[in-house]
């Protein structure tokens, strides 16, 4: 675990990194939003039991014993113990406060790493905070990468530093009750973090884990894989003996996400195979299509921590490069080929399961005439697909 | 003779339902149409003129595009392939190599296809079904024969084009009908009649005035029951005639046979014209085939070698000096339309496991021995063998007997028509 300073920062903070935010939300919007939750949650169970005798705050709890999160808590003695729950008692006020009301503080996210001057040391931190301009500066990968308890610790501390104990703002230097010494302020904040962090195991009723928010697949990812599955039908019925009216179909997709523009290729096969004149005949058709073009993600619904949020339209249109093979089999065999450019418009809508994992069901509408030499077969329709497919985003 | 070689055939099949092939060292065979003027009709044209030389172009009926394929033998390329009238029925096609004309012919329609591709329909109209024809493709002549017993006949000239034609039915006057004919080397058509005479027929003067017009007087046989008449190939004054039981050459010149009619041995299982006409006896004995032709004015026969199966296809050369057959097994197991294995009959239309043997004919040496492709129609030449498969996308070969090379193939060819 990191050491959080709160202090002058040497190296100045790029803004915002997510420059493409899609409607999707953007990355660490919704895990913030769920330590958000967690913390408000842990404040108010806190302050729920300000008047019970025999609640014990402050105290690490078998299920988080060996982790690092309970040093803090495992160094404190029984007057640093009462202190910090008493303290806990205090703050929860402050802290809900400012949870529920998005205009007491502001959260930015940074690519960039955050230094901090401590004890005449540079050091990178996962968070900074401005009392100030009431702003909390977050590291979005360090915070991705953190465990969701790890998070809370760092939000709690963070928030902190935004209230004032007995009248004194809340720092990570100086002495503080019976947290002395000149990191006395760091172990207090250290303390009342990890207090808050490991509570969800004593009320978890009360403080929810919200694993499948956090586990569910999330649009802002960059690059996404997919393949999927379907038929694909002429509009007309084609005319000849070995044309085939409908297609098995086949893709692998590839797409990069830029916010709500998408850059999409794609292989596809469709396929027929059937039996003509009197069975005696088989016929095998085998078209392959590469394919590449651009798409517009929409999102039908507003709250990216939810699952209908996180689901959304994909609207692309693609130029196909079209290379069919058609075999006629008796006894001996015979082969075709034919090529065109042609072009596709798909709609699919993608529906987020976990661990970015997604499946999507989609419709498309192809164009790409042509025909066979020395063979009377000429595909002059379109066909129109449906196909059910899964993506992994990453 | 015909009903009892049917029993016995019958008998064969009941008695001994696992007889499968070679083992069995007989030849069947179902005799060719009698009372008939020329050959059966075929859907492939012959592979020689009836000069006797080789043609290097084959004209077949495809129905499964319902057009006429005309392939060239040194390449297997396609020449020309014509749509046809009528594409549902039999076709039967013959073809002039020197005029390179195409007649076209099935129940409800005659047609002639020049050089060019070009069509004269219908200059003949039967109302029957034709069941055989005579035709000299050097003379340029055509005689048709129906189940009516009418007789169409044609002249054309050199390019196909149809100079005069006639229809007539089977009676020549005083009770008489037609039992058989064919066109002889001199271009007459000699006709057999119901009380055993044979007549000379001047077929340019017959298409002129519209009635049938003979030459002399007729000839009496002394025969009764002529069912087969065959021209006897270089010798424009001689045709052989044939009963159930006896054969004879007569000299139509000189208005008599040649000698007395031979009898046949045992029961006629295979009649042939071609270029040296035949007929093939046996008494289904171990080695009982038989093999009767004439030379010199004369019927002769000889005593062939021991060989299984039920004859499909025979050619006598005497030119050439060589007797070829396609023969197949007389019974053999194979799936039915519905799937289930059977046991067939010789009578199947596509046979299988069939082999083809040619020899020396002056002393029967064998020369070749080789399997033939199954499912496919034949057509033999001196020194090779056309084979067009039933394959629906199109498949033909040709074999060179004595190579032993692979044959040259065409396959595909009936992909481009089929819509």
């Amino acid at each position: 675990m990191k050491h959080l300073l709160w202090l002058l920062i040497l190296m100045p903070i790029a803004s915002h990194a997510n420059t493409f935010v899609g409607n999707g939300g953007g990355a660490g919007d919704v895990e913030l939003s769920v330590t958000k939750k967690q913390v408000a949650e842990a404040f108010r169970a806190i302050e729920k039991r300000k008047d019970e005798v025999d609640v014990e705050f402050c105290r690490c709890n078998d299920t988080f014993r060996n982790r690092s999160v309970c040093e803090p808590l495992r160094a404190l003695n029984e007057k640093q113990r009462d202190y910090c729950s008493n303290a806990l008692f205090k703050q929860a006020p402050e802290i809900l406060r400012m949870v529920y009301n998005p205009n007491t503080v502001s959260f930015r996210w940074t690519n960039e790493e955050i230094r901090v001057s401590d004890r005449g040391e540079t050091r990178a931190v996962d968070a900074v905070t401005n009392r100030d301009k009431r702003e909390i500066t977050l590291n979005l990968k360090r915070f991705l990468d953190l465990k969701q308890f790890e998070r809370v610790f760092l939000l709690t501390h963070e928030l902190l530093h935004l209230t004032a104990l007995n009248g004194k703002a809340m720092q990570d230097e100086g002495d503080v009750g019976p947290f002395d010494g000149q990191e006395g302020g760091r172990r207090l904040l250290n303390a009342m973090g990890a207090s808050a962090a490991v509570l969800q195991v004593q009320y978890p009723y009360e403080i929810k884990s919200y694993r499948a928010r956090l586990n569910r697949s999330q649009s802002w990812k960059r690059f996404w894989l997919g393949m999927n599955f379907g038929v694909a039908n002429m509009n007309d019925k084609p005319k000849g003996t070995f044309a085939s009216e409908d297609f098995s179909r086949s893709q692998l997709t590839a797409h990069y996400a830029l916010g709500d523009f998408v850059f999409a290729a794609s292989y596809r096969l469709e396929a027929n195979d059937k039996k003509v004149l009197g069975g005696a005949v088989k016929v095998e058709e085998n078209v392959n299509i590469y394919s590449f073009g651009v798409g517009y993600r929409m999102f039908p619904f507003r709250d990216p921590e939810t699952f209908w949020g996180q689901s959304h339209f994909l609207i692309q249109v693609m130029a196909d490069y079209v290379k069919s093979d058609l075999k006629l089999s008796e006894t001996f065999d015979l082969k075709y080929s034919a090529k065109t450019w042609g072009g596709s418009v798909a709609v699919n809508y993608y529906l987020p399961i976990f661990w970015g994992f997604w499946g999507y069901a989609g419709l498309s509408y192809e164009v790409h005439p042509y025909k066979y030499e020395n063979v009377n077969v000429n595909y002059k329709s379109n066909l129109l697909s449906q196909y059910l497919g899964v993506a992994y985003a990453f | 003779m015909r009903s009892k070689s049917r029993a016995l055939n019958i008998f064969f099949a009941l008695a001994m339902p696992l007889l499968i092939s070679a083992c069995d060292a007989r030849f069947f065979a179902e005799p060719q149409p009698a009372s008939a003027i020329g050959a059966k009709l075929e859907d492939m044209s012959s592979l020689n003129d009836d000069a006797g030389n080789d043609v290097n172009q084959i004209v077949v009926y495809d129905p499964t595009v319902s057009r006429i394929h005309q392939f060239n033998l040194a390449n297997m390329n396609i020449e020309r392939s014509l749509a046809v009238l009528n594409p549902g029925l039999p076709h039967t096609v013959l073809y002039n190599l020197r005029g390179n004309y195409i007649i076209d012919f099935t129940t409800k329609h005659l047609s002639v296809y020049d050089r060019a591709g070009g069509a004269t329909h219908n200059p003949i109209r039967f109302i029957g079904t034709p069941v055989s024809a005579a035709f000299r493709p050097s003379l340029g002549v055509i005689v048709i024969y129906d189940s009516l017993m009418s007789v169409g006949m044609m002249k054309l000239n050199a390019d196909g084009s149809v100079l005069k034609s006639w229809k007539g039915g089977p009676d020549l006057g005083n009770n008489r009908t037609i039992a058989a004919g064919d066109i002889d080397d001199g271009g007459r058509l000699i006709l057999a009649l119901s009380d055993g005479s044979i007549v000379k027929v001047d077929m340019d003067a017959t298409m002129s005035s519209g009635a049938w017009t003979t030459i002399g007087a007729p000839i009496n046989t002394g025969l009764t029951g002529i069912e087969w008449l065959a021209p006897v190939r270089g010798r424009p004054d001689q045709v052989m005639i044939a009963t159930k039981s006896r054969m004879a050459v007569v000299d139509t010149d000189a208005g008599s046979l040649t000698n007395l009619p031979t009898s046949l041995s045992g029961s006629v299982i295979w009649r042939a014209k071609g270029l040296d006409a035949h007929i093939l006896t046996t008494d289904y004995t171990e080695g009982g085939v038989r093999i009767y032709y004439v030379n010199g004015g004369q019927v002769l026969s000889k005593q062939l070698v021991r060989a299984a199966g039920t004859v499909t296809h025979s050619r006598l050369d005497q030119v050439a000096n060589n007797l070829t057959f396609v023969t197949a097994n007389s019974y053999y197991w194979r799936p039915n339309a519905a799937g289930v294995v059977v046991l067939s009959s010789r009578y199947d239309t596509e046979p299988r496991d069939r082999m083809i043997r040619q020899w020396r004919f002056s002393d029967l040496d064998a020369l070749v021995e080789e399997k033939v492709v199954d499912d496919a129609k034949l057509a033999l030449a001196a020194r090779s063998l056309f084979a067009l498969k039933t394959n629906k996308l199109g498949w033909a070969l040709n074999y060179d007997l004595f190579s032993g090379a692979a044959p040259a193939e065409k396959r595909g060819f009936n992909v481009p028509y089929i819509p």
